[in-house]
C-alpha cells in the first residue's frame, strides 16, 4: 500500500505553489504541516484529483488518480468543507455513501456507525444547518471515513473541534493509521506531534523536511518553527531573552 | 455499487429543498388554469337591442350548442346561404344573443381566408360563391408564399399538400381545442420562467456551496452524477411540461367539451396547407411544448456549470424569453426570420407553427418547422451536454 507522488509542481500565475515534491507513503499517520499560504491545500487537492498539476504524478498501488478507482479507495476531507444545509446528518452521510458506491443497507449502517463514532448520534435527524461549526466538521470527517478508504486526506481537520473533541480524533485517526495511509494537514503543531509517524514540512511549495517525529529530537513546534526563516529570527530573540533572564 | 436511481432521488431532494420549486410550480400551474377561466366569466357582452346582457362563457355554450346543428356539413354554397340567411335575419335566441351565432365559425373561417385579400372587416362584404371562396383562399395562399420568400421547391412540395385536402371543408365545433391551441404560448412562456429559476442552479448550487470537491473526488462523482443530474432536469421539465398543459387541457376540455379533435386545422388556421386535423395539431403543438422545454432545461444545465452561478444561468434562459416574446423579425429576412421561428415560444405557437409554410430542405425533401424543430434541439441538447460534461469533469478546485 503506497502512495506515490512523483515531481508535482502547480503554478498559479507567477507564483509556485507546489514545487517538484515527490513523495512514497506507506500506511501510517503522515502529518503534513506548514504555514497557511504553504501549499499544503494545493497538494492535496492535486492528491485528491480535483486540481490537475503542471507536472508530476499520483497513484496508490499503481492506480492513477485520474482512474474511477484510485476515487474509490480515497475519502477526503477539504479544508473548505461544503453540504447541504436542508439535508440532515443521515441524508448527507446516505448521499455521500451512494458517491462512494455502498449499497443502500451497507451505507445505513456504515452512516449509523460512523455518526456514533464522531458523537453525532441523536443529531442524525436534525438538519445540517442547526449543526455547530464542530459538528460539521466531525460530520465531515464521518463522510470521509464512509468507504473505509486505503488512502485518508484531512486538510486541517482538527478546525473548530473542541480539546475533548481533538483527543477522540487522534484516537480515530491513530486507529485508521495503523493499516491505511493517512494524510493529515495543519499548522496546529500539536495536532500531528502524538499521533503522526512521519512528519512532512512544506515552505513556499517545497517539501523542507521529511522524517519521523524522533528525528526532531525534542519539540516538534520549535523545530517546526525553526524551519521558517520568518521566524527563526523571533525564536532566536526568544531564547536570547530567556538566557538573559536566566543570567539575571 | 452505482445506484442511479438512488442518486436521482438525492438530486430531487436538493432541486425540491429549494422554497422556489415548491412555490413557483403551483403557482404557475393556478396562473395557468386562470388563464383559461377567467376571460369567459370577465367578459360581459350586451345586446343593445333586447338589453339583455351575457358572459363570453355562455355566449361561447350558445355557439357550442347551436353548431351541434351544423356539425359535419361541407363548407360550400348552401352552408354559405344559410349563414347568409340568418346573419340577414333579426331572430334572437332566449339568451338575447342572435340565432346567426350558429355560423360564427363559418364567419370566422372566411375572414381569416380572404379577410386581408380582399380588405373587409365583416362577413357580409363577401356575397361569392364557395368555389370563389376556395380560389380566393388559394390566392391568399400564393401571396403569402411570395412574401415569406418561398422557393419554387418549397411551393411545389406545398402545392402537392394543398391538392392533397379535401375541399370543401368540413365544419365543426372545436372550442376546447382552439383554446389549448392559443394558450400554448403562455403555457410554453410560464415553463420557460419555470425552468429558468428552477433549474439554473442544479449545477452552480454545488460549486457555491463547496460541494463539488467531496463530489469530484468521489467514486460515482463523475459522469454518474452529471448523469443524475441531467436526468433529474430532463424528467423534472418534462414532468412540469406535463402538469402545465393538463392545467390548460383539463379546463378548456371541461369548459368547451371533448368535441371537435376531427376538425380539418383549417378551422384555426384557414391558409394551412396541411392535411391535420385539430386533435392533431394540438398533440404536435403538445410535443413542441415538451421539447422545448427539454431544450430549455440542457441550456439552463449548461450555463449552470459554465457560469459555475445559477444567476447568469437564469438571465440568460429569462433575457431570450423576454427577447422572443418582444421580437419579431418580419419574414422578407427570410433566413434569420425563419431561425427566429425556432426559437421555442415561436415554434409552439399555432402562428409559428401551422402557419409557419416555410420548409427546412432534407435530403431531397422538405421538413416542416414542427418536423426540424425537435430535430435541431436534439442536436443542440446533444451539443450543450456534451460540452456541459467536458466543463463538468475537467472543473478544478484551485483559486479558492
Amino acid at each position: 500500500m503506497e502512495l506515490y507522488i512523483d515531481r508535482l509542481t502547480k503554478q498559479y500565475k507567477n507564483k509556485i505553489a507546489v514545487d517538484r515534491v515527490s513523495l512514497r507513503l506507506g500506511s501510517g499517520v503522515h502529518g503534513l504541516l506548514g504555514a497557511n499560504g504553504a501549499g499544503k491545500t494545493t497538494l492535496m487537492r492535486m492528491i485528491c484529483g480535483i486540481l490537475k498539476p503542471d507536472s508530476g504524478t499520483v497513484s496508490f498501488d499503481g492506480m492513477d488518480v485520474s482512474r474511477e478507482d484510485y476515487r474509490a479507495i480515497l475519502g477526503y476531507l477539504p479544508q473548505d468543507f461544503g453540504y447541504y444545509p436542508d439535508f440532515t446528518g443521515m441524508d448527507f452521510l446516505m448521499y455521500m455513501a451512494s458517491l462512494k458506491g455502498l449499497r443502500k443497507g451497507d451505507a445505513r449502517y456504515r452512516s449509523r456507525e460512523l455518526l456514533s463514532l464522531v458523537g453525532l448520534e441523536g443529531q442524525e435527524k436534525n438538519r445540517i444547518k442547526t449543526y455547530s461549526g464542530g459538528m460539521k466538521q466531525r460530520l465531515g470527517i464521518a463522510q470521509a471515513l464512509l468507504n473505509r478508504p486505503k488512502l485518508l486526506v484531512l486538510d486541517e481537520p482538527t478546525a473548530g473541534l473542541d480539546p475533548k473533541e481533538r483527543v477522540r480524533f487522534r484516537d480515530l485517526i491513530e486507529q485508521i493509521g495503523r493499516e491505511n495511509v493517512v494524510l493529515l494537514s495543519t499548522h496546529i503543531v500539536s495536532d500531528v506531534e502524538q499521533i503522526a509517524d512521519r512528519i512532512l514540512m512544506i515552505r513556499d511549495g517545497r517539501l523542507i523536511f521529511d522524517g519521523s517525529a524522533d528525528e526532531v529530537r525534542g519539540n516538534l513546534e520549535e523545530f517546526y518553527l525553526e524551519q521558517f526563516d520568518e521566524r527563526r529570527d523571533d525564536i532566536e530573540k526568544k531564547r536570547a531573552g530567556k538566557e538573559e533572564t536566566h543570567h539575571v | 455499487m452505482y445506484n442511479f436511481r438512488t442518486l436521482v432521488r438525492f438530486e430531487y431532494k436538493k432541486l425540491f429543498k429549494r422554497k422556489a420549486v415548491w412555490l413557483l410550480l403551483p403557482l404557475l400551474v393556478t396562473f395557468s388554469v386562470l388563464s383559461v377561466v377567467v376571460p369567459s366569466f370577465s367578459t360581459a357582452i350586451s345586446n343593445s337591442e333586447t338589453g339583455q346582457t351575457c358572459t363570453m362563457y355562455e355566449m361561447q355554450q350558445t355557439q357550442r350548442r347551436e353548431s351541434a346543428a351544423i356539425k359535419g356539413r361541407l363548407i360550400d354554397d348552401s352552408l354559405l346561404e344559410e349563414m347568409r340567411t340568418a346573419l340577414d335575419s333579426d331572430k334572437i335566441l332566449e339568451n338575447g344573443l342572435p340565432a346567426s351565432i350558429r355560423y360564427d365559425g363559418i364567419r370566422s373561417f372566411i375572414l381569416s381566408s380572404v379577410g386581408d385579400l380582399l380588405k373587409i372587416e365583416d362577413v357580409s362584404q363577401f356575397t361569392g360563391s364557395a368555389d370563389e371562396l376556395y380560389a380566393l383562399r388559394t390566392e391568399a395562399i400564393k401571396e403569402n408564399w411570395a412574401e415569406d420568400g418561398l422557393t419554387k421547391g418549397e411551393q411545389q412540395f406545398l402545392s402537392e399538400k394543398e391538392d392533397s385536402l379535401e375541399i370543401p371543408f368540413s365544419y365543426g365545433y372545436s372550442g376546447s381545442y382552439d383554446m389549448v391551441a392559443s394558450s400554448m404560448i403562455t403555457v410554453s412562456a410560464m415553463l420557460s420562467f419555470l425552468i429558468a429559476v428552477c433549474l439554473s442552479s442544479v449545477f452552480s448550487s454545488e460549486h457555491t456551496g463547496k460541494t463539488d470537491q467531496l463530489i469530484l473526488c468521489s467514486r460515482f462523482g463523475k459522469a454518474p452524477v452529471y448523469l443524475a443530474k441531467l436526468f433529474t432536469g430532463i424528467t423534472f421539465s418534462l414532468a412540469a411540461s406535463l402538469v402545465m398543459l393538463l392545467s390548460v387541457f383539463v379546463p378548456s376540455f371541461l369548459m368547451y367539451g371533448t368535441e371537435g379533435s376531427d376538425v380539418p386545422i383549417q378551422a384555426l388556421v384557414p391558409l394551412a396547407s396541411w392535411d391535420m386535423t385539430m386533435g392533431e395539431a394540438v398533440l404536435i403543438l403538445s410535443g413542441l411544448c415538451l421539447a422545448a422545454s427539454v431544450i430549455q432545461c440542457c441550456a439552463a444545465l449548461f450555463f449552470s456549470e459554465r457560469f459555475k452561478s445559477g444567476i447568469p444561468a437564469m438571465g440568460i434562459l429569462l433575457g431570450v424569453l423576454l427577447l422572443t416574446g418582444f421580437l419579431n423579425i418580419p419574414g422578407s429576412y427570410r433566413i434569420a426570420s425563419q431561425i427566429w421561428e425556432f426559437m421555442p415560444l415561436n415554434l409552439v405557437s399555432p402562428g409559428g407553427t401551422i402557419h409557419n409554410d416555410r420548409l427546412v430542405p432534407f435530403f431531397g425533401t422538405y421538413l416542416t418547422s414542427w418536423q426540424a424543430g425537435p430535430i435541431l434541439y436534439l442536436l443542440l441538447c446533444i451539443l450543450l451536454l456534451t460540452a456541459g460534461y467536458r466543463v463538468y469533469s475537467r472543473w478544478q478546485a484551485g483559486g479558492r
